[in-house]
């Protein structure tokens, strides 16, 4: 709703991605981490990784669900190659506030993940938060 | 039960110390030194309580903890006063605190069987190949391991472990800071639940049970309901099921006998 | 007060010795996790000493581990014993991973986190 850039993508591109949309609440995380725990559980990464990227999934969610203009939407992107899976999540929030790198939730997130990455754009007078994550197939810790 | 009485004798000269334990004032330093002593001096008792209950899938250090904090419970609930000896006191109170804990631990009735067996066949097979192979498993891994599909891996991992009794929730409801102890709920004891302790070596057997035999002895056993609560329940009379228990009981006990002593 | 979340279930146990056994089910996230905090709550107010036990539990969110620290913080702070039962992978692969387990009294097992909980006595003696 209002998204200014869309996230879909060519329908080329589709072919190993999950697209969610879902209200931006904490009532829908479970949902999110069922799809990530999935898509990682048919991807045949090991259980450790599948742990560790459904709870990765579901901090980026709740940190961003937390700064997100109530009702607007969330936008998850999951990205399946053969060595990763790349998540990447994005709200809409009235302030420009990243999510708090010395935070403990940020240090679970860096600790069980291969990268993180956050991005923010300005858009008519809002900004459009993203986080993007990945985890390798094999658990790195 | 008749196995601990054998060592009455060795607790003999322990008795006058819980009269001295009780006509101490509560502040008086010494009452936890007596009180300690008296825990250490029949400890044998709850590891002899815990041996009994042993090769039962627990290990048996933690029966012994838990044996020891029935001890402990007795210990300061015993009322010498009341003329009975402490270990016709003790006894059925150490038993009492593990067979709680058979039941603390043991699989609600609620989870379906096949989920619980799922769950419990994928963890361990998942722990089994982390030894192996030195790293966590993969779906596809356990399911080769298992010889089942990968579908009815995922099952397994989501699974919850869904391992506490039902029994408890009857504890719940009370007002926000006051909860009735479970014990005090439970009602009186079955006489003929002496000397059959529930757990999982009895599973097999209770599975050969007739349906309402089982029913009954699981609303006896997991949901600590009493007999006449059980009638209600299933709708027949307190005698009957106090007959059908009995003669559950008994046959289970016989079973179980015929597969200590083939 | 009492917080009640289709998510999440505690059954909350007294035991004759004081000592509260709290069963934890279902998942633990940001949207559940003020019901641990409520029930953790009621047992630091009425000063007993408590033993959670997650074996049931699902999912443990960051927030969730993010409770446990402050459960530990506030225990330490009213010189209450507690203790958390973990055994399962859903709730141990968390706690490993972030280190958690090494700063948080984990037990395998019920048995073993009541032990470490129960007032009085020489467990030494026992063992």
């Amino acid at each position: 709703m209002g998204d200014p850039e869309s996230t879909l993508t060519e329908e080329a591109e589709l072919v190993d991605q999950v697209e969610l949309r879902l209200g931006a609440q904490l009532e829908h995380l479970s949902v999110v981490r069922a799809v990530a725990a999935h898509i990682a559980m048919g991807a045949d990464f090991d259980i450790d990784a599948i742990a560790d990227l459904k709870l990765a999934v579901d901090e980026v969610c709740t940190d961003l669900i937390v700064r997100a203009v109530p009702g607007s939407a969330m936008d998850c992107v999951f990205r399946l190659s053969p060595d990763r899976i790349e998540a990447c999540v994005r709200v809409t929030s009235h302030n420009d506030d990243l999510p708090k790198r010395d935070s403990f939730g940020w240090t679970v997130l860096t600790t069980l993940t291969d990268s993180v990455s956050t991005r923010l754009e300005s858009v008519d007078g809002h900004y459009v938060i993203q986080v993007d994550i990945a985890k390798n197939r094999t658990a790195t810790t | 039960m008749t196995g601990a009485k054998e060592h009455t004798g060795d607790y003999a000269h322990l008795a006058p110390l819980f009269g001295e334990l009780a006509a101490l004032p509560e502040s008086d330093p010494k009452r936890a030194e007596l009180r300690e002593t008296l825990v250490t001096e029949h400890l044998p008792l709850a590891q002899h309580i815990a041996a009994r209950f042993g090769n039962r899938g627990e290990p048996r250090d933690d029966l012994t903890q838990v044996a020891t904090v029935g001890l402990i419970n007795a210990v300061d609930r015993f009322d010498p006063e009341r003329g009975s000896d402490f270990l016709s006191f003790a006894v059925p109170t150490i038993m009492g605190e593990v067979r709680r804990h058979f039941r603390d631990t043991s699989w609600s009735v609620r989870v379906p069987r096949r989920l619980k067996e799922l769950h419990l066949s994928v963890s361990a097979a998942s722990a089994e190949l982390s030894q192996r192979l030195g790293r966590a498993p993969k779906p596809s891994e356990i399911a080769e391991h298992l010889g089942m599909t990968k579908e009815q891996v995922y099952e397994g991992l989501e699974a919850s472990a869904a391992y506490h009794s039902v029994s408890l929730d009857e504890v719940r409801g009370g007002a926000d800071d006051e909860v009735t102890p479970l014990r005090d709920r439970i009602g009186e004891e079955d006489p003929a639940l002496e000397g059959v302790e529930y757990h999982e070596s009895l599973e097999p057997l209770v599975r050969e049970l007739p349906e309402r035999e089982r029913h009954i002895l699981a609303l006896r056993f997991f949901r600590n309901m009493t007999q006449t609560q059980i009638a209600e329940r299933i709708g027949i009379s307190q005698m009957h099921v106090s007959r059908l228990l009995s003669r559950t009981l008994e046959r289970l006990r016989r079973r179980l006998q015929d597969e200590q002593n083939p | 007060m009492n917080s009640e979340h289709p998510n999440i279930k505690i059954d909350v146990e007294p035991r004759p010795d004081g000592v509260v056994l709290a069963h934890v089910s279902g998942e633990v996230d940001a949207l559940t996790e003020p019901v641990l905090r409520d029930c953790v709550d009621q047992q630091l107010r009425s000063s007993r000493h408590f033993v959670l036990d997650l074996d049931a539990v699902r999912f443990l969110s960051a927030s969730g581990l993010a409770a446990l620290l402050d459960i530990k913080r506030r225990a330490s702070r009213g010189g209450l014993r507690w203790s958390l039962v973990a055994a399962g992978h859903a709730v141990r692969r968390p706690l490993q991973a972030t280190g958690l387990d090494q700063q948080l009294p984990v037990y395998p097992t019920v048995g073993k986190a009541l032990a470490a909980v129960s007032p009085v006595v020489p467990w030494t003696v026992a063992g």
